[in-house]
């Protein structure tokens, strides 16, 4: 077997400070990131947030303005030091487009790696039949990916990228090609086989639901920073901005003002919350989850508890296990989790009541208004 | 194995990735080859413009030549020819091109996968031999429809004469039509069904849909190839030449050779301020062409999932598109194919009759194979084609390797120039290369040197086109996929990138391969007395009567063209949406 590192230098990526323009636009703006050995870390925001950028300048495709990145204790680039070249690096890449090469097949595909590093011919068959029957793929070794899935195609270029043993992993949103079904198998697939090869792995995404469910650590991404990073658990519970909020999860916004300090006015509903130490007269969101938004009916006639705000029906969808009722609230639109089988009908009034535990208080970002 | 560390070191050692000796080279010599291929004979050609006397006398500048050239009355009328010339077939053309297009992409029209195989026949079909064959049908004297014609409805006089505007029109339409096709086709083939499904559920009607959706989405397509075969009329030579020059119908082009390769003497310094003209004329064409096609692109829609193209169902209407297509087909391809080759069964190919059939003979074979030129005319053709095609491609690829996924300003510009011939008429660049060469001691005037540099640098650009459409379709993912498996330049270049390139590479020569078989706009011009080619030999055989030897030289041509069409899509997998059309 090759003498590849050992458990000891096993590769810790640490991105330091990165910095990239493209003319005038920063697309990367002084990203720092740790991801440890052997584990999975995930950089998630929306689509143009310098995610892929950030990848590519791991992977020695784009050189930083300025930043340093390091893999297992080397400098792979530095602020006025030499880069060291992609094929120079050890880092396995799947790219969101999979670029797997269409003259060859998938076992020539995955056997390119091993070629390009001179590996002993004896050796390479054997290599390349592991690593498709990592992917479950063997079968498919002699096609074209022409004649594969897009699934399929997906796996050659993940066996592709851990051929050959690469210190670090970069997944460039490999699941936003597959369709609902298979992404969610090829998700935990992916996960699987991290942990079993224990690869540093840097995996990109806009899902949250992808993010939360894969990682060991999360980084939010915003306009080429890193807004908030964590264990998924902590960003999903405690997020920071009312930006990383909204990103995982934290779908309902209500504007109000502190009244004082256990009061808000919604509108000018008074509603019974602590607000910290913020002052009177403070714009703030409130942020909610549709879990812990809780509903009553409000057609019996009953009062409104001071937890509670007044809205009414617009729609009910239901999902497999659950249904969404949205509702109107105070000129808002908020979605709420209700049980399958409760039935609400469209113009209905109701209660919605705001747990104090459940809400997150941010003072106003006029950037999210709706 | 080396250990981890050690490689990293070496690898940040070669700083310089990718930066060998050709890789550093390779760039220059590119640059200073496509400046000069294509700016020393314009250069040429305006000094000669401006300068008394031919190439090879000494000479003045003067302006002479200019008020020579346009102050002369008949220059308006040659304009006019020119212009009325050029519309006509564009519009012959494009009205072809397009129906066929529709009916082959669009509708359920039975055999529509043979009419697309003889559209591309009809585009490999040689100007030179159509024109000739037309003379067959149409002459006024021994034309077969003139006389079926006059003996069914009992004329005195044949109804139809080639050697007129109308007929010059009426022959080259049919010829250029698969260029229409070309751009067209793909065109129509892209247009969403659910976009015209959409129109259809917002309470449009068939015709409705076409007006408001089909054709506006086809409209840059149809005005690109109507400006290009506008250039393409412009531009053109044999059709002119040998329809029109000999009943005196000038067009731009053939008024140039007539100044430089008919009256005597020869008036270069005429011809060379005829050609800055044209020149001229072109060049805005072409700017214009380019605008429009710029503006195209905004047109591209992107295809989402289910994307598919939408068939008409043309009901029992559907034969008789097969029908009208195969009449077209048999007039266009197989009629003037069996004149041919009957024309070179017969000594002397003078009025039809039937009693033609029981004089057959292989005479014109056998005395073409005796000719003294032709064997050399067809050794210095084939090695044109191959090599010259083969230096092409590779220039192409080399220029396209370094401009297409580059935007630096020296890309740009080399770019820019690599793309400049396509401006220059056969008959400009011809002119450009005489002064260009004439003088030059070295054995390039004369011999097919010459024949070759002109070829390759006129259809450098239509290589490029090609070689282009083949690396846009290699992702750069692709190529840095290689380089993340380890690969360095060389190594990415010989397995991922060449491999992936080399069908357009081989569609690129192919392509070429045709057009130089038969080029008789420069050839005409450059061609060495004791250095023959087959066009201008065929040329030669027209001008002077020898119609049964240009039969039977016809015939050769066609197999040479068929027996290379096979080879390239048996072995090369060449396909003919590949070449770089417009
Ligand atoms: N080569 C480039 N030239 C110019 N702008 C670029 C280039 N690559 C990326 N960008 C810009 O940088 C921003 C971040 O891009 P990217 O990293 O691809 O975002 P993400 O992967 O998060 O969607 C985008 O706004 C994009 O337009
Ligand atoms: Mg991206």
């Amino acid at each position: 077997m090759r003498s590849g590192p050992t458990q000891a230098d096993l590769a810790h990526l640490r991105i330091a400070g990165l910095h990239k323009a493209f003319g005038e636009f920063l697309a990367v703006d002084g990203v720092s990131l740790d991801i440890s050995a052997g584990t999975l870390g995930t950089l998630l925001g929306p689509s143009g947030c310098g995610k892929t950028t950030t990848l590519r300048i791991v992977a020695g495709l784009e050189q930083p303005d300025s930043g340093r990145v390091e893999l297992g204790g080397s400098v792979l680039c530095a602020t006025g030091s030499p880069m060291i070249p992609p094929e120079g690096r050890r880092i396995g890449m799947v790219f969101q487009s999979y670029a797997v090469w269409p003259h060859m097949t998938a076992a020539e595909n995955v056997a390119f790696p091993l070629q390009a590093r001179k590996v002993f011919r004896s050796e390479i068959a054997g290599k390349v039949k592991e690593a498709l029957r990592l992917v479950r793929l063997e079968a498919h070794a002699d096609r074209y990916p022409g004649q594969l899935s897009g699934g399929q195609q997906q796996r050659v270029a993940l066996a592709r990228a851990i051929v050959f043993e690469p210190r670090l992993l970069l997944l460039d949103e490999p699941l936003s090609n597959l369709d609902a079904s298979l992404r969610e198998e090829m998700r935990i697939e992916i996960r699987s086989l991290q942990q079993r090869l224990g690869m540093t792995t840097l995996f990109v995404t806009h899902d949250q639901d992808e993010a939360l469910s894969l990682s060991d650590t999360v980084a939010i991404m915003q306009r080429g920073r890193i807004v908030q990073a964590g264990r998924p658990r902590d960003v999903y519970e405690r997020p920071t901005t009312p930006f990383v909020a909204r990103f995982v999860g934290w779908k309902n916004f209500l504007r109000a003002r502190v009244a004082d300090s256990a009061t808000v006015h919604v509108g000018d509903v008074p509603l019974a919350l602590q607000s910290g130490g913020l002052s009177r007269g403070t714009e703030v969101d409130l942020c909610i989850r549709p879990e812990e938004l809780f509903i009553r009916d409000a057609s019996n006639g009953s009062d409104r508890d001071e937890r509670e705000l007044a809205g009414e029906v617009i729609a009910q969808l239901y999902k497999a296990t659950h249904a969404d009722l949205e509702v109107l609230v105070a000129g808002r639109m908020l979605s709420a989790r209700v049980p399958a089988s409760a039935e609400f009908v469209r113009g209905q009034p109701i209660f919605v009541r705001l747990a104090p535990e459940h809400v997150l208080m941010f003072p106003a970002d006029t950037d999210l208004d709706p | 194995m080396i250990p981890e560390a050690t490689k990293v070191h070496n690898a940040a050692d070669a700083g310089a990735f990718g930066r060998s000796l050709s890789d550093r080279l390779l760039p220059g010599l590119t640059r200073v080859l496509v400046v000069a291929l294509v700016l020393y004979p314009i250069g040429w050609l305006v000094y000669g413009s401006v300068r008394s006397g031919a190439p090879f006398e000494s000479g003045t500048l003067t302006l002479a030549n200019y008020a020579k050239a346009y102050a002369d009355p008949q220059i308006g009328r040659v304009v006019l020819n020119t212009i009325v010339f050029a519309f006509g077939q564009a519009c012959g053309a494009l009205a072809i091109g397009t129906t066929l297009a529709w009916i082959i992409v669009r509708t359920n029209t039975p055999g529509r996968r043979i009419f697309e195989s003889l559209t591309l026949v009809l585009f490999l079909f040689p100007l030179i031999m159509a024109v000739f064959a037309w003379t067959m049908l149409l002459s006024p004297q021994r034309g077969l429809f003139n006389i079926v014609l006059m003996e069914v409805f009992g004329l005195a006089s044949a109804p139809f004469d080639v050697y007129t505007m109308g007929g010059m029109i009426f022959v080259q339409s049919l010829y250029v039509a698969p260029i229409a096709f070309l751009i067209v086709a793909p065109a129509m083939a892209s247009v969403d069904g659910n976009l015209e499904e959409a129109a259809r559920m917002s309470g449009a009607g068939p015709w409705m849909v076409a007006r408001r959706v089909s054709l506006p989405l086809v409209l840059p397509a149809l005005s690109s190839a109507f400006l290009l075969l506008f250039i393409v009329g412009i531009e053109s030579f044999d059709v002119p030449q040998m329809l029109g020059a000999q009943k005196g119908i000038f067009t731009y082009p053939t008024l140039i050779y007539h100044a430089i390769a008919v009256r005597f003497p020869a008036d270069y310094g005429l011809g060379t301020a005829l050609a800055m003209g044209l020149l001229a004329v072109t060049a805005v064409a072409v700017l214009v062409y380019r605008r429009i096609m710029a503006r195209g692109e905004r047109f591209e829609t992107i295809k989402g999932k289910g994307f598919r193209t939408r068939e008409i169902d043309l009901g029992n209407w559907r034969f008789a598109a097969a029908g009208l297509c195969w009449m077209f087909f048999v007039v266009t391809v197989f009629l003037p194919l069996g004149i041919i080759v009957l024309g070179s069964l017969l000594r002397f190919f003078g009025r039809f009759s039937w009693a033609m059939f029981s004089r057959l003979t292989f005479d014109n074979y056998v005395r073409l194979f005796e000719h003294p030129a032709i064997g050399k005319a067809i050794v210095n053709s084939l090695i044109l084609a191959v090599f010259a095609g083969l230096a092409c491609v590779l220039l192409a690829a080399l220029v396209g390797h370094l401009t297409v996924k580059s935007k630096t300003v020296a890309a740009n510009i080399m770019e820019a120039v690599a793309m400049l011939p396509i401006a220059f008429p056969a008959t400009v660049l011809g002119v450009g290369m005489l002064w260009a060469w004439i003088v030059v001691p070295l054995p390039i005037y004369g011999t097919i040197l010459i024949l070759a540099i002109a070829y390759v640098t006129r259809y450098l650009p239509l290589a490029l086109r090609t070689v282009s459409g083949g690396f846009a379709q290699i992702s750069v993912e692709m190529d840095e996929a290689a380089r993340l498996s380890g690969a360095g330049w060389g190594m990415t270049l010989r397995r991922i990138t060449l491999p992936l390139l080399k069908p357009a590479l081989s569609a690129a020569w192919l392509m070429l391969f045709m057009i130089f078989i038969r080029e008789l706009g420069m050839s005409v011009l450059l061609v060495g007395t004791g250095n023959p080619v087959l066009s201008v030999v065929m040329f030669d055989y027209y001008q002077s009567g020898e119609l049964g030897l240009l039969a039977a030289c016809s015939v050769f041509l066609i197999v040479l063209i068929l027996v290379t069409t096979m080879v390239a899509r048996r072995w090369f997998g060449v396909r003919f949406s590949q070449f770089g059309i417009g």
